[in-house]
This record gives structure tokens, C-alpha cells and sequence, in this order.
């Protein structure tokens, strides 16, 4: 696997200002733990960050951290990032050491053209990625799954993949990775436009039935008053 | 129509929308989504014309999945009513949604029909919205 270097250095200051200063320095706040370690607040560049996790292997990309002239081998555990505009905000990355095994999330990329989705069928992936165990240095950049066998009901599910390198999944075997469902038929996507129209008032938990005579009531009083004060404007 | 099928009280406060959206900010079912970037009230009937206007669009492929539901209710006095004598009466449902919060989501079409699907959708809602992919770049600024 992809190995970079990155350097990062000690931050003695922590919290919201501190924080958005290094942010507005063009620095990503971050911490480093694990592997015995005490917690240690980090910064690194934001360019040299990104572009270490622009590579092959994505967020899985092996660190050489340089803190402070102490190199530590870390892979990013997670990123924290701006819901809008996608920015980095925070990087947690954790510790390992090269014997180590390690859980990492490796993209899953469907391969070929399912068999189902020519004649017409619906191709879903409901899960993206695979929960993996393996060392450092083992970890896929990703894992493919074939779907060409596919036709339309079939599953594709977790324990159908083979796990071929050094890494062992750790998912749920039952858990699907793809299907292919049929189309909706033109009657069933007239229902589907048609149903907009219903409406309706939903029930009221405690008293229902008072609350309603009282919403009936005051809508009358409203009414009476309305009429009073059109009276009164024509006087 | 979406709505409730039960509920506690009959009218709520208004409330603020201050701040982005806590969670829903990524695309977890489909490929493709619709992510709002301003806050605001979606009504039950603007998330029926989105949805519609989806569905039409990408014909009958593919799944759209609708994130958000309207569980606030709305009140609104009579025309011509002189102020006071109380909150108005309940007028219809809407879901409050706040930047990042991702509403609509669209799996199984080629992306340049979910995107034109996306943008006809957006164009059924009173906000600001943008086209999401499930796994957000990251861009070197």
C-alpha cells in the first residue's frame, strides 16, 4: 500500500478558536492516538494532507507522520468535514505499527453490467464499502464484485465475495452488496403520481374528541367576529 | 400526502433554523442526491411535486428516496382577520431542513439523468439545493 509522508507538528492549544485559527492559516487541527499513546492535538498543511489522500489508495493511505522529528506510522481514522462544502475540518488519525493488524472501511466497486439491469431491472448497492481486517500493509486500495451473473430478483451478498488477498471481511455474510429489482410497471407509477391527492387530519394522542368540539367552537366565535367587524367597517 | 398518522399537540411554535444540519448530511441508500444549502420549510406538497417530478423524469428505472418528512404542522389565521383571538388553524405539514441536510436520493440511472431528475426536483422546492454523489471529492484547494 501507498505510504506518504506528511509533517505535522504539536499543537499545544485546543477548542473552537484555536482551531478555526489554524483552519484560516490554510492547517487542518487533528489528533493522534493509539498504539500507547497518549492523545496528542496535532496540525498538518491542508494541501499536503489532501493530496496524501488523493492517491490510489484514498482514505487507507499509510502515514509517515513526522511530529516534531519523531516519525509515527498512522492511517487516517476518520475526517471530519463541512456538510456543505465538503472541507476538511478535523482528522483524527490513529497509530499502528507494520505487524499490526488493523479494521479499515475499503470502497467496494461493482464490476461488469448486470445481466438484469440490460433486460430493464433496477441495479441497487446498498453497501459501498466493506469493514476489513488485515495489517498495514496488506490493506486493498479496493475490492471488486462481479455482478455480470445478475438477473432481475437476484442478490449479490457479502459471502459470495472472495476474499483473495490477505484481508479477512469482516461484514455480515448475509448482508447484500447488490441487487437487481424489477422495474415498476406504468400502472404502478400512475399509483404513484396519483396518490399526491390524499389528505388528510391526523389523530390527536390524550383528548381527541374534546380538542376537536373546541376547534369547532372557536372557529365559529372566529367567524362571528369576523362578520362583527365587517358590520362595523360598512357602518 | 405525507403527514402524520398521529401526533401530540395540533400546533407547534415556529422555532428558529439556525446552524447547518446535524446528520441525513450524506447520501446513504442511493448514488446520487439533493442536498439543501439554506434552511428552510419543505412543505408535504413540495416534497410530493419533487418526488413526482423525480419519478416522471427517470421514467421507470431507478429508486428515489425521500429523506425528510413533514412532522411540523403549520397555522395560518383566516383572510381578512383582525390580529389576536389567538393561534390560527392548522394548514398543512412541512419538514424543516437546515444547509447539508440531504433530501432526495436516486439510485440506478446513468448520472446525467439523475442530475437533470436532481435539478427538476430542485426547482419544486423553496430553497437553494445542490447535486450530491455518494462519496463527496476531495478537492486540493
Amino acid at each position: 500500500m501507498a505510504e506518504v509522508k506528511l509533517q505535522a507538528t504539536k499543537r499545544s492549544e485546543v477548542g473552537k478558536g484555536p482551531a478555526r485559527r489554524a483552519r484560516s492559516e490554510g492547517k487542518v487541527p487533528g489528533v493522534v492516538y493509539g498504539h500507547g499513546m497518549e492523545p496528542q492535538p496535532i496540525v498538518v498543511d491542508r494541501r499536503e494532507f489532501l493530496t496524501a489522500l488523493n492517491t490510489d489508495a484514498g482514505l487507507n493511505v499509510l502515514l509517515d507522520l513526522d511530529l516534531d522529528g519523531r516519525s509515527t506510522l498512522a492511517l487516517t481514522k476518520e475526517l471530519q468535514r463541512d456538510p456543505v462544502r465538503g472541507t476538511v475540518l478535523h482528522a483524527d488519525f490513529i497509530a499502528v505499527s507494520r505487524t499490526e493488524k488493523v479494521e479499515v472501511e475499503v470502497p467496494l466497486h461493482l464490476v461488469g453490467e448486470a445481466q438484469g439491469a440490460k433486460e430493464g431491472g433496477v441495479l441497487q448497492q446498498p453497501l459501498a464499502t466493506l469493514h476489513v481486517r488485515c495489517t498495514v500493509t496488506d490493506v486493498p486500495e479496493s475490492i471488486d464484485a462481479d455482478i455480470s451473473d445478475l438477473a432481475i430478483g437476484d442478490a449479490l451478498r457479502v459471502e459470495q465475495l472472495s476474499a483473495s488477498g490477505g484481508y479477512e471481511i469482516l461484514n455480515d455474510p448475509e448482508t447484500v452488496v447488490a441487487s437487481v429489482s424489477a422495474p415498476i410497471s406504468e400502472e404502478e407509477l400512475e399509483a404513484m403520481e396519483a396518490e399526491a391527492g390524499i389528505e388528510g387530519e391526523p389523530e390527536v394522542e390524550g383528548e381527541a374528541s374534546e380538542e376537536t368540539d373546541e376547534a369547532e367552537g372557536g372557529e365559529e366565535a372566529s367567524d362571528a367576529d369576523g362578520e362583527g367587524s365587517d358590520a362595523e367597517q360598512a357602518e | 400526502m405525507l403527514m402524520p398518522k398521529k401526533v401530540k399537540h395540533r400546533k407547534q411554535m415556529r422555532g428558529r433554523m439556525r446552524g447547518q444540519s446535524k446528520g441525513g448530511t450524506v447520501v446513504n441508500f442511493g448514488d446520487y442526491g439533493l442536498m439543501a444549502v439554506e434552511p428552510g420549510w419543505i412543505s408535504n406538497r413540495q416534497i410530493e411535486a419533487a418526488r413526482i417530478a423525480m419519478t416522471r423524469h427517470i421514467k421507470r428505472g431507478g429508486k428515489v428516496w425521500i429523506n425528510i418528512f413533514p412532522d411540523k404542522p403549520y397555522t395560518k389565521k383566516p383572510a381578512e382577520t383582525r390580529q389576536g383571538s389567538g393561534k390560527g388553524n392548522p394548514e398543512g405539514w412541512v419538514a424543516v431542513v437546515k444547509p447539508g441536510r440531504v433530501m432526495f436520493e436516486i439510485a440506478g440511472v446513468p448520472e446525467p439523468l439523475a442530475r437533470e431528475a436532481i435539478r427538476l426536483a430542485a426547482h419544486k422546492l423553496p430553497i437553494k439545493c445542490k447535486f450530491v454523489l455518494r462519496e463527496q471529492p476531495l478537492e486540493v484547494q
